[in-house]
């Protein structure tokens, strides 16, 4: 997929201006937070299972040819078969050769983030395959042509009454004045749309939660049924995953779904787990006559090797999207690729590249929510800074940023200098904002005096009233 | 260009692992406390995990009972007298109903209610655990509108590792996986529409679960 990640500044002026938006925004917020800290509290041995996670993720890490291979083997011998793809192009050229193969002409499809990073929709459209999405805010977000703006929750930037017009115009064959005000509502429209099409579509296309190279499994994790009726209904099922989706053994599998639900949507387990293991088997009334598993690396081999390996033990679970204050602000698509929130600022530089990405890592508080929610423990602000420090290494940085980083760090590596400006900087301020003790204009401050006032500093520096409670205190 | 692909892919993740010491596998996870309950406690665990889930459950005295059950509850419910059955629950006697009209097999579009038997079951999270096959097709679990699926307590472990153990016995019994594994939680559901949950997204908008005190026909079969 195409990223627009270079503009964010410009996408988050945009996205933080936009009413709709910040409506949407605080009901998924509202929504998530509270749920998923009673789902955690639930379950006292909670962060014993990260741990145990964890663990596996890293010993997998460690072993990831091993395990593939062992997948795969597993795979083949459940009847199957296992392509690998080493990068974008070479994933949709695979999954469309396999398409043609089937003679497949129309595809449902199954929530799947890694086919957004293909940008595989509009490839096979533009190859006469008909893709259509069936998860409810991917179906939405596919009709309005627009991408996902959350990775378990596509339509979450959307208020109501935006999804009652995009049904309006694209169901134009039903009735004008049903009535469609409510989430029900909706929700049962779009069934009935899609309800003929999985047993009509030559092929199902799903992503993976899981790999397990025990089994040659894959695993979905829906609350919808839509990624099963896809992959049981259509005649041929190709499943897309990332090489790090793979894990060891069924038990693993079960340390992560503990983990997985409870972090994404604050259930103890999600409506359908699903392990899928080859095509249909003699005697079988149902599933698909072909199981293909697309194996994608894009970029994972290299982050594997590099500093951000500890991105890897990611599940998608959405925990630190749903918990971070910066994309509550902005939503999804203002980060510009498949990937938002905290792990989008790490994920996105590292498979697109830092330079198209440079902002990305600088648009956080570190308030450390992320990391704190993360089921892995991902140490997202760490990442991130690694990627600050990388792009000021190499000089992307503007060289406004960079001559103020010389005079900080000229500033800050001089003790006594240091003392003495931030003293004086304290006293000129200060006497400047005068009885109010608030500006409300100030050079090179336009950002933050736009919309409010800026404090003044009051009562001296640190050090000024360090020294002054240690005289208080002798 | 596959071949090749797999030799790079495999070359860069070699490489990446040069010169790491490997971290160990920590082994298998002792399971939750809530999910190592026995006896009366685990089958009380279940009934009331699935009713949170919005399953609702029922006991029945019998297998046998099944059909004479389903009639009066179809009426009760409102529900066509019409019913998709797997075929592991064929051999009951389905004529003694007289009102319930039955077809044995997999599930279409047409079929408002689906019956099917569940393989095993996770009383932790009040999970059922239904696997693809002859016997029980996996379209009964998605398509139908309202979908019951009969249980025998026998076949409930206290968390997913009993449920990992059945389906490691029946790999080694029949030398591969079923094609599918189903774990079902309650009925189909969304909140894609500013996060208000909704039941009955795509695939069923009920989950009726039945339990039995005997053995299923799995059981008698393995």
């Amino acid at each position: 997929m195409e990223t627009t990640s270079e503009r964010f500044r410009e996408s988050v002026a945009a996205a933080i201006r936009d009413d709709e938006l910040k409506g949407a925004m605080s009901k998924l917020t509202s929504a998530l937070r509270p749920k998923r800290a009673s789902a955690v509290a639930g379950l006292p041995e909670f962060d014993q299972l990260r741990d145990h996670g964890i663990a596996i993720k890293m010993h997998t890490l460690d072993h990831m040819d091993t395990y593939l291979a062992r997948f795969e083997d597993n795979v083949i011998a459940n009847g199957g078969h296992v392509h690998w793809c080493a990068d974008e192009a070479s994933a949709r050229q695979t999954i469309l050769d396999l398409c043609r193969q089937h003679n497949v002409r129309t595809v449902t499809k199954g929530k799947s983030m890694v086919t957004e990073e293909l940008g595989l929709n509009a490839f096979l459209d533009s190859h006469g395959i008909l893709p259509l999405e069936t998860d409810l805010g991917e179906y939405i977000i596919q009709l309005r042509g627009e991408h996902p703006s959350h990775i378990i929750a596509p339509a979450t930037h959307l208020q109501r009454e935006q999804i009652a017009d995009t049904f309006r115009k694209s169901h134009a064959h039903l009735d004008a004045d049903r009535a469609m005000d409510t989430a029900e509502s909706l929700t049962e429209e779009a069934r009935q749309e899609l309800r003929e099409k999985y047993g009509a579509a030559d092929a199902g296309i799903t992503g993976a939660n899981f790999m397990i190279a025990e089994t040659g499994s894959t695993i979905i994790v829906t609350n919808e049924g839509n990624g099963d009726l896809t992959q049981t209904l259509a005649k041929v099922h190709i499943v897309v995953a990332s090489l790090e989706k793979i894990i060891p053994t069924m038990d693993d599998a079960g340390v992560f779904l503990r983990l997985l639900a409870r972090s994404a949507t604050g259930q103890d387990m999600s409506v359908y787990t699903t392990l899928s293991s080859g095509p249909r088997r003699a005697g079988d009334l149902d599933g698909p006559d072909a199981f293909h598993v697309v194996l994608v690396d894009n970029g994972r081999s290299a982050m594997l090797g590099g500093s951000e390996r500890e991105m890897l033990r990611c599940i998608r679970c959405s925990a630190c999207l749903n918990h971070c204050p910066v994309y509550a602000s902005i939503g999804g698509h203002a980060y510009g690729w498949v990937y938002s929130g905290p792990m989008g600022k790490v994920l996105t530089p590292s498979l697109t590249g830092l330079d198209k990405a440079k902002d990305l890592p600088n648009a956080s508080s570190f308030c450390g929510k992320c990391q704190e929610v993360c089921p892995m423990r991902i140490p997202l602000p760490k990442l991130m800074r690694n990627l600050r420090v990388k792009q000021t290494e190499m000089k992307m940085t503007s060289w406004r940023q960079r001559i103020l980083l010389f005079l900080w760090s000229s500033l800050a590596s001089r003790p006594a200098l240091y003392r003495f400006v931030t003293g004086a900087m304290t006293k000129i301020l200060a006497g400047l904002a005068g009885r109010k003790g608030v500006f409300r204009w100030l050079p090179l401050t336009g950002g933050w005096t736009k919309m409010r006032d800026l404090p003044a500093p009051e009562g001296g520096g640190f050090f000024a009233r360090y020294d002054a409670s240690r005289k208080e205190n002798n | 260009m596959a071949a090749s692909d797999r030799t790079l892919i495999f070359d860069r993740l070699r490489k990446a692992g040069e010169g790491r010491i490997k971290a160990p596998h920590p082994g298998r996870a002792t399971p939750p406390k809530m999910g190592s309950l026995s006896g009366k406690k685990k089958i009380d665990r279940f009934v009331e995990q699935a009713s949170q889930q919005y399953a609702t459950v029922d006991t029945l005295s019998s297998l046998d009972d099944l059909p004479r059950y389903l009639t009066k509850w179809l009426r009760r419910q409102n529900l066509p007298q019409e019913v998709v059955i797997a075929p592991i629950l064929e051999h009951l006697d389905w004529q003694d109903t007289k009102s319930v009209t039955t077809r044995t097999g997999a599930a279409t579009t047409a079929d408002m209610v689906g019956v099917s038997m569940a393989y095993g079951a996770a009383a932790e999270t009040g999970t059922v655990m239904m696997i693809s096959g002859e016997q029980t097709p996996t379209t009964l679990n998605f398509v139908p509108d309202v979908e019951i699926i009969v249980l025998s307590k026998k076949d409930i472990s206290a968390g997913m590792e009993g449920c990992w153990d059945q389906l490691r016995a029946y790999k080694d019994k029949t030398g591969q996986m079923p094609r599918a594994v189903n774990y079902i939680t309650g009925p189909s559901r969304t909140a894609d529409v500013e996060a208000t949950m909704v039941l009955g997204a795509h695939g069923p908008r009920r989950l009726h679960l039945l339990l039995i005190d005997e053995a299923s026909p799995w059981r008698k079969n393995r």
